[in-house]
């Protein structure tokens, strides 16, 4: 018995029924790999004093979607405001091209789950407490309109669906931006983590990015609130039980996995 | 003396001192090097050895830490990182080795002034990384935690949140396996070398 609180099994080191085995794992048992601790800390102290954050669980989902996300909406709101300004008459047939998915685009549709905050039903997922932070964001006034660019015309009148798509673009790129800074700083200030969320939730009750803005909002509460955590978290992992944070919010929560 | 609720904890384990908070930084430099080995020897080269151990720490900062309440131990609770970490990058990279850098190793530990000596280290470490490579994944990983690092089983439970007599089951089949893997190595390093292009000379 070498453990000294347990009824561990005898350690191959030990076992002399296998001499080559015990040799060999001695050899290995001894061999270490030079890893240069000291570089390696600097590194690690840097990082954290820029706040790199990465998602937990060593996954780059989160991190990819958001990047597609900003690239996408970046590219999406180009296109729509060049062919906006360009188009002094009824708009051209490229202003009707969609986006590649139906997450970017704002449906005015109410099956739209995004959409369905903005409707007089209620959200398919209840919202928290009124004294949750999220609850209190969601249940704010829709976004305000996005100023048209200064110095481009107004938008016509006849041409509703021209200014309509370009101004939810731009929102939605700031909706992005709110968002990926909450999620920069929730490794060093999960306070300003919240802050953001509930201001991206004031803005955007209805935004492209619900699910993770109230998944960045359930990490920083599981450092500043857990109880309320908990609570937000269960609704959460209930919508959006595979989406890209779950496994984050499940990891710091301890919650198990879901079986695959 | 085994706690009569909770089988496979201790008594003595529920007597520790009160629970003490490591952070991320305190447990880099304390556990960095435990880190990167357990790393290696789950088959992460060293070119992105670097990289998945800054992960691994990255982690442990969001996670809050560690918090040392007298069962886990901060090394099993980083190796349970260690194991997603290696996983993912796994996944991501879609490749796996089927051998470690062993350079990486012998450089560190194996200078030896005897060259035959030398040559005989690096041969029992090939041995050891390939019966390891032959285990799977969370078998490998309790294998090393309890014969390499010295681990007790109950620690690794703990780390892993797996109840210990899992631990003992998994690790009971890491040995065979493990075993039988070194065996055949060990057979194969025996005969002789040249056979088959003897057998292809001869008509």
């Amino acid at each position: 018995m070498t453990a000294p609180f347990t009824h561990d099994p005898t350690r191959l080191l030990e076992d002399h029924a296998s001499s080559s085995l015990r040799r060999d794992l001695e050899l290995a048992r001894a061999a270490r790999v030079d890893y240069p601790s000291d570089a390696g800390l600097a590194r690690f102290e840097a990082t954290l004093a820029g706040a790199s954050t990465l998602p937990a669980g060593g996954s780059l989902a989160g991190l990819a979607v958001l990047r597609w996300f900003l690239g996408v909406t970046a590219v999406l709101s180009l296109t729509l405001g060049i062919a906006w300004l360009s188009s002094p008459s009824p708009p051209q047939p490229a202003m009707a091209v969609a986006p590649p998915t139906s997450r970017i685009e704002p449906s005015p549709t109410p099956l739209q789950p995004a959409m369905a905050a903005t409707s007089p039903t209620p959200q398919p997922m209840p919202a928290a407490s009124p004294s949750s932070p999220l609850a209190t964001a969601t249940a704010q006034s829709p976004p305000m309109p996005a100023a048209p660019p200064s110095g481009s015309t107004p938008p016509k009148p006849d041409s509703p669906t021209a200014s309509k798509p370009a101004s939810q673009a731009i929102a939605s790129l700031d909706e992005a931006r709110l968002i990926d800074a909450a999620r920069k700083s929730l490794a060093e200030d999960p306070a300003h983590t919240l802050e953001l969320t509930e201001q991206a939730a004031e803005r955007f009750p209805a935004g492209a990015m619900i699910e993770e803005r109230r998944g960045y909002a359930i990490l920083a509460l599981i450092t500043l609130d857990r109880p309320k955590a908990e609570q937000l978290a269960s609704e959460y992992l209930e919508r959006w039980p595979k989406g890209p944070l779950a496994r984050r919010i499940r990891d710091g929560l301890g919650i198990p996995a879901l079986l695959p | 003396m085994k706690d009569p609720i909770r089988p496979g904890i201790d008594q003595r384990m529920l007597e520790a001192p009160p629970p003490r908070h490591y952070d991320a930084a305190s447990l880099f430099r304390q556990h960095a090097p435990f880190v990167a080995n357990f790393l290696h020897r789950l088959g992460v080269g060293q070119a992105e050895l670097d990289d998945l151990v800054q992960e691994v720490f990255l982690v442990a900062h969001r996670r809050g830490g560690f918090i040392d309440d007298g069962r886990a131990r901060p090394t099993t609770w980083l190796a349970e990182i260690s194991i997603r970490v290696a996983s993912v990058a796994r996944r991501s990279h879609r490749r796996s080795r089927e051998q470690p850098d062993q350079d990486t190793v012998s450089d560190a530990q194996s200078r030896e002034i005897d060259p035959v000596r030398s040559i005989e280290t690096q041969q029992a470490l090939d041995r050891v990384q390939a019966a390891l490579d032959s285990l799977e994944p969370e078998r490998r990983a309790i294998f090393i935690l309890f014969e390499l690092e010295g681990e007790s089983c109950a620690a690794i439970a703990a780390g892993f949140g797996i109840p210990v007599g899992t631990v003992y089951s998994r690790l009971h089949k890491a040995r065979k396996q493990f075993r039988d893997a070194h065996t055949r190595l060990l057979d194969r390093e025996r005969k002789p070398l040249r056979r088959p292009e003897r057998a292809t000379v001869t008509p």
